[in-house]
């Protein structure tokens, strides 16, 4: 077979047996270039490596050992004092608000991971289940005429219910729009979820035929509170820590189950049906009932998720809880996750629930800040010498323009009211900053945004790009202590943003999700 | 009955007003569909940084004194400024966050253009105003320049608003039409691969895509200001959405069914408005688009995928 | 009874008329060929047996089913299982699982035994990787062992034609559709090909239709040929009858300078 190298298996003797590696040169041997490549690069490769070679129960177990332990270990003595926090409230709340987002990213994984359906409504199903929860386990309810003041339905009847309508729902909007394909079903399932969303804040007087006055269906903006807690078999969840664990279990047998599915027949199917739909349905598979499927399997997941979240919070309402800014946030986490990859799609909602909050925190968020920003530029500088060459340039030429504007324009550099913590203040110590520091870092930062992207533009160019990088690096530094460090809160959703656009250029597939090949 | 056809004409101007500003930001939408099947979501912010442009140079001019120079060329100002600005943002967006990502997953640019739109929205929530910011009701269009037809009363901000719109929309149509990169574009929209093997500077048309819908879009914020006093840097979500619809219910990709969309779109909100209740305009819009989609799969205007196997 | 019957099928896409008034029958455990220039219409017909696209007119009968109004997962599930003329393999899925991927249509875990992993769906799932298994050793040592958990993109155009038939074997047809199967392969693998093609009748017992435009493999195995232009039927008989029929010739020449015959 002189036209195929890789082609010519009849001559090596032994096939891949699975213990011994197949000898260099082999087709077999050659056919594991890619993966041998992965897993000698660098401390992250050899670490990859190590975790690939535990067994898959292990691996679990140690995961899920870390999980249980979370609420634990971040109530001892020790860590509370390690962060200066009283108690650890916050941390399990972050933590159980994880749990609850994993839970949906996994069935959102469903329906756009597997069978590859780009489903922009699917927080509607989050939210309707909500809703459903609310309806039965809160004093809402009240019909006078039949003597009902509110329903309090045993959440082992409820939730089941919820689910079984809210899949049902699921059902009927996948019928509906998979007539429709590619970015259309996109559009219609983004209109259900808005129009889910508008009906919510305004059914508040809504006539009904058997009712005089205008019934108030949703409260508006305003949601239903004083929601029941889920009682199971006599034991009633109560506390946030409580609920962390139920959802730490919920999460388990949704991750387990989706993971079984997904290597089984419905699985294959699904993902055949992504990569090619007309080819999936010649070979047998009925494309159709599976993409409902895949929906429905989403919805009910979501409706999972959303009753007994409700009954966490206490609370619905519909912005921004099930609005598309949640939806935003979940596509972020699978995405970022790795489309397909129910392990990263756990790891993105991780990412995408802890970082906002750590970034909340603007002491944290300048940590953060300034040391992935040094972490990064060693990675694009290497070998140390430039870096710390380039470093020591940036900061010297930092200090000889304070020391000129000190000079020859006394008066100028005022310094910033509040300089704030020891690492800003070492900043700031090398910054000129004046008296009118907001506005000239307005300026600033949205220039240095600019320059930063010039500089991208010419790191091919080193007379260009070095004192580009420099320059960038001395306002980003100025914005940051001016203006960005003092607007949290517009700051951390900035950094998200930045991160996903990062993200998407340098792991278009994600963290753990593999490339894939299109067209060959 | 009598209120019905005496609210009409009203309703109709009022529709036709939202339905321009719609129609300029679904042509953006449609014209990089229709070249990279990009679902850019960061277009609602361009048009909310187009806003903010003309905001600039609203201020500038503007003083405690009064205008500086007249209203007219004000106004002129700050279209140029918005389209310019919102253009050359645009490409520098395309470069940096859409073009590295041309062959990956369809879905990665998708999050890549959130993560532009989070980062435009606090940029300008940073370095502008959290607060929303307004053009004057009165500064502008003074209150009583309204033009009237019988019955019909229209203020001259609206007429403003539908005229540039049509006016843009002529030039983009003459530029499609007539120009040669014009028929570049069209060429990439049709096969992106056999229109670079035939030595059409993909790269080029693209960011020109860009540029124009960019513009078109920074225009309409404009407008929006001029006729509704009020910028926020939130507004570009649901205005984006909006033009999203609109776009899609006129067959995405297809420039006259965006503007088809657009007006649609800008007539049904207006007529639920006065005719059923203002609460229930924005469910009425996706309604709308659910149940055109349903009947016509692929928009109004837009042609049906065909499929060889 | 015949295993397939095609009767006055007609199709057109706008003003082409790509079928017409085609009819032909295939009997159980025989080997023919659909041969013709290109754009003849070969590759319609095998979309219009397999549901892709509706006939305009005509009957299609496989075992004396109708076949006409049915889905194309309703029409594998029923026996005929195709391949495709430009390689529509599941790229980003291993060998094995694209096997796999075929025996949807029967198989019958409910989601509850295979999220708990019950036993019957254990069961089932050996089933369906022995039969996997068993379909890809046909092909030698082409697709065996570590090839298995490869993905499907690593592999040649070569084996991912192997690789597609292997696929319509696993969905339990009896009636095989092979859309050029030796096109883009060397005269050794195009020979190797067509004993495999033999094979698949004489020892697996398959009926198969076959599109090809390689005449050694046409001549080699087929009991009889079908001769297409224009979507009409121009010739049938044997090889010999078929390729020297003036009608052909011409249809091979008169558009095609060179041919392949
Ligand atoms: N979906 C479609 N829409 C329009 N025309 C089509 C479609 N599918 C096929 N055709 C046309 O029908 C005719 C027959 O095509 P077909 O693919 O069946 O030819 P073929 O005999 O398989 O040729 P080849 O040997 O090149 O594979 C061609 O003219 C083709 O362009
Ligand atoms: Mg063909």
């Amino acid at each position: 077979m002189p036209s195929d190298p890789s082609e010519n298996g009849k001559t090596t003797p032994e096939k891949g047996a699975g213990t011994e590696p197949p000898r260099i040169g082999t087709d077999e041997w050659v056919a594991q270039v890619a993966s041998r490549k992965r897993q000698t690069r660098g401390f992250s490769g050899w670490l990859a490596m190590r975790w690939e070679r535990i067994p898959l129960g292990w691996r679990f177990g140690m995961v899920l050992s870390l999980l249980i332990l979370i609420p634990l270990a971040t109530n001892t003595q020790a860590f509370l004092d390690l962060l200066g926090i009283s108690n650890n409230a916050f941390i399990v709340r972050t933590a159980t608000r994880f749990l609850v987002f994993a839970l949906l990213a996994i069935g959102l994984n469903v329906v756009v991971g597997y069978a590859g359906l780009l489903d922009l409504g699917y927080v509607a199903f989050y939210g309707i289940a909500g809703y459903l929860y609310a309806y039965l386990s809160s004093d809402f309810v009240r019909i006078g005429s039949l003597g009902i003041d509110g329903l309090h339905v045993p959440a082992l009847l409820s939730i089941p219910l919820i689910i079984a309508v809210t899949a049902m729902v699921g059902w009927l909007i996948g019928t509906i729009s998979l007539r429709l394909s590619g970015d259309y079903l996109a559009i219609v399932t983004l209109g259900f979820g808005q129009v889910f969303v508008q009906l919510v804040l305004t059914s508040t007087r809504v006539r009904v035929p058997w009712q005089d006055r205008p019934v108030n269906f949703t409260r508006g903006p305003n949601g239903i509170n004083r929601l029941d807690d889920v009682t199971l078999f006599g034991y009633t969840f109560e506390s946030t820590i409580q609920y962390y664990y139920l959802f730490l279990v919920l999460l388990v047998l949704v991750y387990i189950g989706v993971r079984h599915l997904n290597f089984s027949r419905v699985g294959r199917a699904w993902r055949s049906i992504r990569e090619d739909e007309l080819a999936a349905e010649v070979m047998g598979a009925p494309t159709g009932r599976l993409k409902i499927l895949a929906f429905v399997i989403g919805a009910g997941i979501a409706a999972l998720a959303g009753s007994v979240d409700a009954a966490w919070q206490g609370n619905v309402v519909p912005v921004p809880r099930y609005s598309v800014l949640t939806l935003i946030n979940l596509y972020a986490m699978v995405v970022l996750g790795g489309i397909g990859s129910l392990t990263g799609v756990v790891i993105g909602a991780f990412i995408f629930t802890v970082l906002p909050e750590v970034l909340r925190s603007s002491a944290v968020a300048g940590v953060l800040f300034y040391g992935a920003g040094l972490i990064g530029l060693y990675f694009l500088l290497k070998p140390f010498k430039r870096y710390a060459l380039i470093l020591i340039g940036t900061v010297s030429s930092g200090f000889l323009l304070k020391f000129l504007v000190l000079t020859l324009l006394p008066g100028l550099h005022t310094g910033l009211p509040e300089p704030g913590s020891i690492l800003n203040q070492a900043v700031q110590s090398w910054l000129v900053i004046p008296a009118d520091y907001k506005l000239v870092g307005n300026v600033v930062t949205g220039l240095s945004a600019l320059v930063l992207l010039l500089t991208i533009l010419a790191r091919q160019r080193p007379r260009l790009f070095y004192p580009l990088l420099g320059i960038s690096i001395y306002m980003l530094a100025f914005s940051w202590e001016t203006r960005l460090a003092l607007e949290p809160s517009a700051t951390r959703i900035l950094i998200v943003g930045a991160t996903l656009v990062v993200l998407m250029i340098v792991r278009p597939h994600g963290l753990l999700g593999k490339p894939e090949v299109r067209v060959v | 009955m009598e209120t019905f056809f005496s609210l009409l004409p009203q309703t109709l101007v009022n529709g036709l007003t939202l339905g321009s500003v719609y129609a300029l930001i679904a042509l953006g939408y449609s014209m990089v569909y229709g070249i990279l099947k990009l679902l850019n979501f960061a277009h609602g912010d361009i048009y909310m940084i187009g806003a903010y442009l003309g905001y600039g140079v609203f201020i500038m001019f503007f003083t405690e004194q009064g205008a500086l120079i007249p209203t007219a060329l004000i106004i002129v100002l700050m279209l140029v400024v918005a389209m310019t600005g919102a253009g050359v943002i645009s490409i520098v967006v395309e470069r940096f966050a859409y073009r590295p990502l041309r062959y990956a997953p369809r879905i990665a640019p998708l999050i890549s253009a959130l993560g532009v739109s989070f980062i435009l929205q606090n940029m300008v929530q940073i370095t502008v105003s959290p607060r929303p910011l307004s053009y004057g009701s009165d500064t502008l269009i003074p209150r009583n320049a309204i033009f009237e037809l019988g019955d019909l009363r229209i203020h001259a901000s609206r007429l403003l608003v539908i005229g540039a719109a049509m006016i843009f929309m002529l030039f983009l149509t003459y530029f499609v039409r007539q120009t040669r990169l014009g028929r570049a574009m069209r060429a990439v929209s049709t096969d992106l691969d056999g229109a670079a093997m035939m030595g059409v500077d993909v790269n080029q048309v693209i960011v020109l895509t860009f540029f124009i819908g960019a513009a078109l879009a920074g225009a309409g914020g404009v407008l929006v200001g001029i006729v509704f006093f009020s910028l926020r840097h939130t507004m570009g979500f649901l205005a984006g959405l909006k033009g999203f619809t609109a776009a899609v219910v006129g067959g995405i990709g297809s420039m006259p069914g965006a503007v088809l969309g657009g007006l649609l779109l800008g007539l049904a909100e207006a007529f639920t408005s006065v005719y059923l209740s203002a609460t229930y305009k924005d469910v009425v819009a996706f309604v709308m688009l659910i149940f055109i989609l349903l009947v016509k799969p692929s928009g109004l205007m837009g042609k049906p995928l065909l499929q060889k196997v | 009874m015949p295993l397939l019957e095609v009767n006055g099928v007609n199709l057109s896409f706008g003003g082409l008329r790509a079928i017409q008034n085609l009819s032909f029958e295939v009997e159980d455990q025989e080997i023919v060929s659909l041969i013709g220039p290109n754009g003849a219409g070969k590759s319609t017909a095998l979309n219009v047996l397999t549901g892709i696209y509706p006939p305009d007119s005509g009957e299609i009968r496989y075992r004396g089913t109708s076949l006409l109004g049915l889905k194309p997962h309703a029409i594998t599930a029923l026996g005929v299982a195709r391949t495709f003329q430009t390689l529509r393999v599941f790229l980003n899925l291993s060998v094995i699982e694209n096997v796999m991927t075929g025996a949807y249509c029967h198989s019958h875990s409910s989601l509850l035994a295979t999220a708990l992993r019950l036993p019957s769906w254990r069961r089932e799932e050996m089933r369906i990787r022995s039969l996997a298994e068993k379909n890809l050793a046909f092909f030698g040592d082409r697709l065996m062992g570590y090839r298995h958990d490869q993905p499907a993109y690593s592999l040649s155009y070569a084996n991912r034609r192997r690789l597609e038939i292997a696929r319509a074997m696993t969905t339990g047809a009896t009636l095989l559709l092979l859309d050029e199967p030796a096109a883009g392969m060397n005269p050794n693998e195009s020979a190797e090909m067509t004993e495999l093609i033999g094979k698949l009748r004489d020892e697996a017992g398959y009926t198969i239709l076959l599109i090809e435009h390689d005449m050694n493999v046409v001549g080699n195995i087929s009991d009889r040929v079908i001769a297409l232009d224009y979507g009409q039927k121009i010739a049938e008989g044997t090889f010999e009858s078929v390729t020297s029929d003036p009608k052909v010739i011409e249809a091979y020449l008169g558009h095609q300078t060179g041919g392949e015959a």
